[in-house]
């Protein structure tokens, strides 16, 4: 075959070493090619969407449409990991040793922890932690010495979801926090002018639905009692023809949501669907009416006083809305192309954003971020983190903070990371943490180790030393290879079908027992006060979202599923899976853990409430487990409940009652656990909504809990739903069919029910409608 | 087929369909495949190329003409076809059908189960990236010049990236699995 040889000549241009290992290339490349799919393009298809395309050019006015980036692509369900290095000390000392031990220098260093014969010092390069009698490093988060150490780390990494000048795989700014139930947001005297209407002012209104209380996160619906703000997003889906832009979902299919911050809108179609933010007076509800709105202005809110925030795809706005029929433009930050937006917090005045930017050797040592005002803001790699040991790194993130009435923009502190990343606010700390592979040479060579009558002493040998040479990971397990691939090839057929068998079955089992080393989530802390690294840390595994991630009491909970496809897989056979809950120390050392929860399952929901901890796994059914993370050197799982279907968010209605949403035999299913005793979890209430879908699945945003009435609401696609808890029993207290709802909201005593063209305000007393306005 | 973009571009936004049709002749097979690697499903991918043109044309206008035509058009197949994946009822990390686990209903729509079979082992260890490139070099037959152009990065990069995922592949699988696996097929 012409095009195979071609192919192969390719390869081995760049890597010639992979030519001494021909005949395995050969057969790889030839599986590939034989398994291609048959195309075949329907020359009709084509010639019918060019001639609807024809249909779709018209002269052109200036278009506000600004098609999908990749910016808000976010893992179902889950959140960006939190890149945490933790220094567990028992499974660092195994292999995350320098390649090069050498001194780092400490300029104003000081010992922040002594454990056994290792001390960590932080200083003005970031923490190190060192084998305290040789002084070696054996885990460390620091600063790049230089632009040629900042290129040679990026040398021979893993060019893993990141393309070109797009941004790949970063987390969406959509739903991050889950509010505590029962957060007021303090009301501010807005003192504006010109109102028509007596102005009644709320005693009481809802905040959006955070994972902590009093850390706001963006959402497309914002209050402060007086006005409403909203962003709406507009559903987009084009099946060979236009389509009207509010085309309801069909049953059964999830409706195409925007992903947060840009709309996609053809004014060709609805000319009034441009990007805007609209403003409505909202209290009392006989008096709700539009009455301003920003034009040429969408993405997620943040609200502040009287400054509405604007976080689009591309720059954030701040507004001053004092008067709400005109929203005046009052700061601007613009990101630059290669910058995303990861997160956003709003707290204490000051926005915290967390944007990244794509790693590539090529790029320039000055990485540009921010255009504030006539600032420009960049970024240079001398002061990016890293950890110590070279681990897969493809995106580099940075925590900038803006000052929300003054827009200023201070940038803080950057690092490197895998884009897979999760990202984690407390009142204190900023937890930033990403997934990336373990040090699979160890990993073999340990299994070489164990296995030595299936090898030659020399090849144990040779990989031994493999280890200590100072060249990439990938050209090293290549060496490997060839080690092995030219024993195998020098035995006989017998002993050749039995070393493979033999590699088989005990290789399975070797990585079965290592499988916490294949994948580590490393966690970085940074002190809200200072923007200092404080810690850092790593665990096994990968985190599911944030909500995986609580501060309590100085330790971090963190929930891992051990074990999926970013792992090892034995020809698309995955590592079964298992989950563990680690308590890490103010170092963000492991302090305790419960490990192997849910065997052949992985979290689809966790929840940490003070010293208990909530685990949703599932495969068939769903064991709803208690921990009791009451001693942090000891924590432990009390009490389980298995039941069919999955929660996949878990929501405290009081101490003792959490709500669960998530998915029975493809319907919505609302579930109440009473945990009272935790060693006996009961679900003493069920509901199965009539729903294939809610947003509340993938966006927490979209739940509301109003623990005066005893009521939540929820989403689905075809309407929005009040249930009441009192009694401990899930009731349909109220379902509004004739809205597309996407959030709700309440001010004294009536729930505003946000949806795409309208608003429908209910009395949550007597659950009438009261009023309703077209958007 | 040598075209002057830049100035097909510059007419296209002044409405001249006439050109962008050459623009959409040249790229339409390229993007369907593209996508069609990625699904495994006609319809799917017919609908999709569809919603990618659509936005193409509509967007031609904010297209800065000092910048090249297939990256941009690539990065609108990528992200359509994330945003189709990601409103679909998984909850995974993926980008395409390669990451799909378990009995989900996208992967019943596949066209040909017998050899996504096969490849799913292969491709579940790549990351996304190599994967584009891997399908794109060895089923849709791009050069690494159509590739580094399709994706924003340097020819080189392309063949460096292939070259390591070949690697990679046998990295991830300890040999004798490599081969028993190629031997099964």
């Amino acid at each position: 075959m012409k095009n195979i040889e071609l192919i192969l000549e390719e390869i081995y241009k760049v890597d010639p070493l992979l030519k001494d290992r021909d005949t395995e290339v050969r057969k790889l490349v030839a599986a590939l090619l034989e398994t291609k799919p048959e195309v075949q393009i329907d020359e009709v298809f084509i010639t019918n969407l060019k001639n609807n395309l024809r249909a779709e050019m018209k002269p052109q006015k200036a278009q506000l449409f600004n098609y999908i980036r990749l910016n808000t692509y976010r893992l179902a369900g889950s959140l960006a990991t939190i890149l945490i290095l933790v220094i567990a000390i028992p499974v660092l000392n195994q292999y995350l040793q320098m390649q090069n031990p050498v001194l780092i220098s400490e300029p104003n260093g000081k010992i922040i922890n002594t454990t056994d014969n290792i001390v960590t010092v932080k200083s003005d390069n970031g923490i190190v932690s060192k084998d305290s009698k040789s002084n070696t490093v054996l885990a460390g988060f620091v600063k790049f010495k230089s632009e040629a150490e900042y290129k040679e780390y990026l040398q021979n990494q893993d060019y893993g979801g990141g393309i070109g000048g797009e941004r790949m795989m970063t987390t969406d700014v959509g739903p991050i926090a889950i509010s505590a139930p029962g957060v007021q947001m303090s009301l501010s005297n807005d003192g504006s002018s010109g109102k028509t209407i007596m102005e009644v002012a709320p005693n009481r209104v809802s905040d959006t639905n955070v994972q902590v209380a009093g850390i706001d996160e963006p959402d497309i619906v914002k209050t402060d009692g007086k006005r409403i703000f909203l962003a709406p997003q507009n559903y987009y889906y084009y099946r060979g023809g236009p389509q009207p832009m509010m085309e309801g979902p069909t049953i059964g299919v999830a409706p195409e949501i925007k992903i947060g911050g840009g709309t996609s809108v053809d004014p060709g179609i609805i000319p009034e669907n441009k990007p805007k933010v609209q403003v409505l007076q909202a209290f009392p509800p006989e008096a709700l009416e539009k009455v301003g709105q920003i034009m040429g202005k969408s993405g997620n809110l943040l609200l502040s006083n009287n400054v509405l925030i604007v976080l689009g795809d591309r720059e954030i706005t701040g507004f001053d809305v004092t008067d709400p029929k005109n929203p005046k433009e009052k700061w601007n930050v613009k990101l630059d192309d290669k910058n995303s937006l990861v997160q956003s917090r709003l707290y204490n005045g000051q926005i915290y954003l967390i944007t990244s930017t794509y790693s590539n050797k090529y790029d320039s040592c000055v990485i540009p971020l921010f255009t504030a005002g006539t600032n420009k803001v960049t970024v240079m790699c001398d002061t990016i983190y890293h950890p110590s040991s070279p681990i897969t790194v493809n995106t580099t993130y940075h925590i900038s903070t803006i000052n929300v009435s003054s827009g200023a923009l201070s940038k803080k502190v950057s690092f490197v990371g895998s884009y897979n990343s999760t990202v984690y606010m407390s009142k204190d700390n900023l937890f930033v943490a990403y997934a990336h592979s373990g040090d699979l040479m160890s990993i073999y060579y340990g299994f070489l180790n164990e296995n030595k009558d299936m090898f030659p002493a020399s090849i144990i040998k040779k990989v031994a030393e493999l280890k200590t040479y100072n060249i990439s990971e990938s050209s090293k397990l290549n060496e490997m290879q060839t080690a092995i691939s030219e024993y195998v090839s020098s035995l006989s057929n017998d002993d050749e079908l039995k070393f493979n068998n033999e590699m088989q079955n005990r290789g399975l089992d070797y990585f079965k027992k290592h499988k916490r080393e294949l994948t580590k989530t490393d966690i970085v802390k940074i002190a809200l006060n200072d923007f200092s690294v404080n810690a850092m840390g790593s665990i096994p595994g990968s985190l599911l979202n944030q909500f995986s991630l609580d501060e309590y009491n100085g330790y971090l909970r963190a929930a891992v599923t051990i074990g999926n496809s970013f792992g090892m897989g034995f020809g698309g056979v995955s590592n079964e899976q298992e989950n563990d809950v680690y308590v890490l120390d103010n170092n963000l050392n492991i302090s305790g853990s419960v490990t192997g929860l849910g065997e052949n399952e992985r979290i689809y929901s966790a929840r940490f409430i003070e010293d208990k901890g909530y685990l949703v796994t599932f495969r068939q059914t769903d064991p709803f487990y208690v921990l009791d993370l009451k001693n942090p050197k000891q924590p432990k799982m009390v009490g389980e409940l298995k039941i069919p279907g999955f929660s996949s968010y878990l929501h405290p209605i009081t101490k003792d009652l959490i709500l669960g949403v998530g998915m029975e035999s493809s319907k919505v299913k609302i579930s109440l656990f009473d945990v009272s005793n935790p060693t006996k979890p009961i679900e003493i209430s069920k509901y199965s909504l009539d729903e294939y879908w809610t947003e509340v699945s993938s966006n927490y945003h979209a739940f509301l809990q109003d623990s005066k009435h005893k009521i939540f609401f929820m989403p689905g696609s075809q309407g929005g739903y009040v249930f009441s808890y009192e009694n401990n029993n899930l009731v349909l207290k109220k379902a509004v069919s004739d809205i597309q709802a996407k959030r709700a909201l309440f001010i004294n005593d009536y729930l505003y029910i946000i949806g795409d063209t309208k608003v429908t305000v209910l009395n949550e007393n007597t659950w009438e409608k009261v009023t309703s306005l077209e958007l | 087929m040598e075209i002057n973009e830049k100035d097909v571009i510059l007419k296209c936004k002044i409405g001249d369909f006439g050109q962008f049709e050459i623009l959409y002749e040249f790229y339409v097979r390229k993007i369907y495949k593209f996508i069609y690697f990625k699904t495994l499903n006609k319809a799917l991918s017919e609908d999709l190329t569809s919603e990618i043109f659509l936005k193409a044309i509509k967007n031609i206008n904010k297209f800065d003409t000092e910048k090249r035509f297939a990256p941009w058009l690539y990065s609108i197949a990528r992200n359509t076809l994330i945003d189709y994946f990601r409103t679909r009822k998984v909850t995974e990390n993926i980008d395409n059908i390669w990451d799909i686990k378990g009995d989900s209903d996208l992967l019943k729509q596949v066209d040909d189960k017998l050899n996504y079979e096969k490849v799913k082992g292969y491709m579940s260890n790549l990351s996304a990236i190599q994967k584009d490139i891997i399908t794109m070099r060895v089923w849709a037959d791009m050069s690494h010049a159509e590739i580094a152009q399709a994706l924003g990065i340097t020819e080189q990069n392309s063949k460096v990236i292939f070259s390591r995922s070949i690697a990679k592949l046998r990295d991830i699988m300890p040999l004798s699995l490599l081969i028993l696996f190629i031997i099964k097929l």
